[in-house]
């Protein structure tokens, strides 16, 4: 939720695309048609994410190796140089840290978050020199429910929330979505009006299987959330969540995204069911909403139509927060689309890279 | 009692260490923490943030395969070779 307005201007964008095999950075022209794009960071490595933190101009990079373990690097010169920073630990001798899976800036100066799997919460206060857990949410009663997605048992999506520093957001799979109001201290789970084709109906609050989690930063309370099952709209912080993607063409995906300047925008990439994880048809496509839900546009005008026998995973779809917004997507393979219009136009601008795990993207002209 | 613990090349092409390195220990767990104190730059390449053995990296005496990958108590004798590799189970 940290606060993003749009510049009003054109402007250039940063784009750090993280792969499994390595970390690119992107910058573009003033129109964001053109990218000048750096050499991979850390090849071979798993990247599951990286972003800029708007404050400091930071860029953070979670890039893990499946021997060596997880590791967090910071970059001070816009990704030229990397240095390797302190990475989250768990301290209580039982959980060994597998990957961290997002970073937050936080809303208080020097205050980042990370979530990690297996599903953790962590917080630095000291701008990443060390990091402490958050383990009220791991010891809530019902983190007896979690269980492991595909991927693991992750905590993926952060929302800090700039005016308020006590309240966040959280979600993972498949952990459901948690609220406190207290900095971490305590949590209230948010899962009730979903529906969950995988419990039992009276077990659908304890722990559903979010994939991607907004929450918007002008709007107390709109989140906007993909998960395993559909798509859900609340403007209560999660009291109450409608299921807005009855007219999608599926229930599935991963990919969500918000526009910072419209509580009302939101846009998904969904795929068939759960057990295809493919857009349907082959036909790839990003849909938006601008009016909360009610209405859908197929936005699809360059991107694949035909063939598209790939996925899009949970981190892969961003913006820049530019003017017009800029959207990027990232596919599992290996393809970077990129739209400076809002979505209603794409361009591929990468290819042959290995499997996209996240596109994070920020106006150049505030770092 | 000397031991000699030999890492291996995947390892070594993240940390500037030798190849081998000659340290005192009874167990594979004293024998790390040999090592660790004259390089502890391998630590986290080894060990996770439990202290166990990373799931995908293998310790062998000799040639046989480390019983405890949580504690590290098997015993090391005078003269015996530890190796640090990569496991091949891992991979991207």
């Amino acid at each position: 939720m940290a606060a993003s307005p749009r510049s009003g201007v054109e402007s250039e964008a940063g784009l750090l695309v993280s792969t499994r095999k390595g970390l690119l950075v992107g910058r573009s022209s003033r129109q964001r048609r053109e990218w000048q794009w750096s050499e991979l960071h850390f090849g071979g490595w798993i990247v599951d994410y990286a972003v800029c933190d708007r404050r400091t101009g930071a860029l953070w990079c979670a890039a893990n190796s499946w021997q060596w373990g997880p590791r967090l690097h910071r970059s001070d010169d816009g990704g030229r140089t990397w240095r390797e920073a302190a990475t989250p630990a768990f301290t209580d001798g039982e959980r060994s840290l597998e990957s961290i899976w997002t970073i937050e800036p936080g809303a208080r100066e020097g205050q980042i978050y990370a979530g990690a799997m297996p599903a953790a919460l962590f917080v630095s206060d000291d701008d990443g020199e060390s990091w402490r857990e958050l383990t009220a949410l791991t010891q809530h009663p019902y983190s007896e429910y979690w269980e492991d997605g595909a991927a693991g048992l992750v905590l993926h999506h952060i929302g800090v929330d700039a005016q308020d520093p006590h309240r966040l957001v959280v979600a993972g799979s498949a952990t459901g979505a948690f609220v406190s109001y207290d900095a971490g201290e305590s949590w209230e789970p948010r899962n009730d009006g979903l529906r969950l084709d995988n419990l039992p109906p009276d077990m659908a609050a304890s722990a559903s299987c979010i994939h991607s989690l907004h929450a918007h930063p002008t709007q107390r309370g709109r989140l906007w959330q993909q998960n395993h099952f559909g798509q859900y709209r609340s403007d209560d912080d999660g009291l109450n969540w409608v299921e807005v993607g009855q007219d999608l063409p599926g229930d599935f995906g991963f990919a969500s995204a918000i526009d910072p300047s419209d509580p009302d925008c939101c846009y998904y990439v969904p795929l068939d069911f759960d057990q295809s994880r493919m857009p349907r048809g082959a036909a790839l496509a990003v849909y938006r909403t601008r009016d909360a839900g009610a209405t859908w546009q197929a936005l699809s005008n360059g991107l694949p139509q035909t063939g598209f026998y790939q996925s899009v995973y949970r981190h892969a779809l961003g913006q820049d927060g530019c003017d017009p917004l800029g959207l990027y997507l990232g596919s599992s393979g290996g393809e970077v689309f990129a739209s400076n219009n809002g979505g209603d136009d794409w361009r591929r601008i990468r290819t042959h890279l290995a499997a996209i795990t996240a596109v994070r993207a920020w106006p150049l002209n505030d770092a | 009692m000397p031991i000699d613990v030999l890492l291996g090349r995947g390892l070594r092409a993240h940390v500037d260490a030798p190849a081998r390195v000659r340290i005192d220990g009874d167990s594979v767990r004293a024998a790390i923490d040999a090592l660790l104190l004259l390089h502890p730059q391998l630590g986290r390449f080894i060990l996770d943030d439990a202290d166990r053995l990373r799931r995908h990296v293998n310790i062998f005496i000799n040639h046989d395969l480390i019983h405890d990958r949580n504690h590290l108590s098997d015993a090391v004798s005078d003269g015996d070779l530890l190796h640090i590799l990569p496991a091949v189970s891992g991979g991207n």
